[in-house]
């Protein structure tokens, strides 16, 4: 794992700022964070969105 | 190291970021995600100085558009932005004048020879493949062995055997500096996170 923090922005507003951290903290991935943050899914459905 | 404070900046009618705040420490790399249209871009150029915006941004506490802040901050451009009439080498000698550099010469030819352009020093920028004008953006990039690195989506244009040179290169140099690297998830996913999954569907 080469990062320690993410940023995801989406229309202009800086929808996360996490630590890596505090996502392994969460049980997300970091794509089910992306489609949980970009695409408003529970994290159920942003994993299943992930596979 | 790097503070943002409240950002904001509008395209006439479009506000492409929207009272951002963030900060990042030394010593740590963030990727910085989003869709097309997202933002990434337009957050990096104005961290840099290259967009008016409304808000503050300091590097190690000066204002980012100040002298002491420019020579600590690097950019690696989405889109490389190479001069024609300047051969390979004319460019790493542009930018150590530009930063005032004394002693880069090993470390050019090193850069050079890592990303295999090191017979191509007599080369003019538009006469080099897209990959390796892009090789060349990042070897630019890095040349100053800036404290704070901003890489817009660095891997564009780059085959699979170069984007291993980068990330085997950023996981270096990663510690050292902030390093700000703007991408869309697919290829963070694979290239951050050591996994290609979903990186097709992400990609649409």
């Amino acid at each position: 794992m080469l990062w320690d923090r993410t940023l995801i922005l989406q229309n202009g507003i800086l929808k996360a700022n996490i630590t890596r951290e505090e996502l392994d903290g969460s049980g997300q991935t970091l794509e089910e964070l992306f489609f949980s943050v970009t695409e408003g899914l529970e994290p159920e459905a942003a994993a299943e969105e992930a596979e | 190291m790097l503070q943002v404070s409240h950002v904001t900046k509008q395209y006439g009618k479009v506000l492409a970021c929207n009272d951002i705040s963030f900060e990042l420490p030394p010593g740590t790399v963030t990727v910085l995600l989003g869709p097309n249209g997202a933002g990434k871009s337009t957050l990096i150029k104005s961290i840099i100085g290259f967009l008016r915006y409304q808000g503050e941004i300091t590097v190690d506490g000066y204002p980012n558009k100040s002298s002491e802040a420019r020579r600590l901050v690097g950019y690696i451009p989405e889109i490389p932005a190479l001069y024609p009439n300047l051969t390979v080498s004319e460019h790493l000698e542009f930018l150590a004048r530009a930063y005032r550099l004394t002693n880069y010469k090993e470390r050019a030819e090193a850069l050079l020879e890592r990303f295999e352009l090191a017979d191509k020093k007599k080369k003019f920028g538009d006469e080099l493949s897209k990959g390796m004008q892009q090789k060349l953006n990042i070897c630019l990039g890095l040349l100053p062995q800036p404290q704070i690195l901003l890489m817009d989506e660095p891997m564009i244009g780059l085959d699979p055997h170069a984007i291993k040179q980068v990330k085997d290169l950023f996981e270096e140099c990663a510690r050292k500096a902030v390093h700000c690297w703007s991408a869309p998830i697919s290829s963070t996913a694979s290239i951050c996170c050591g996994t290609a999954r979903s990186s097709c569907r992400m990609a649409s």
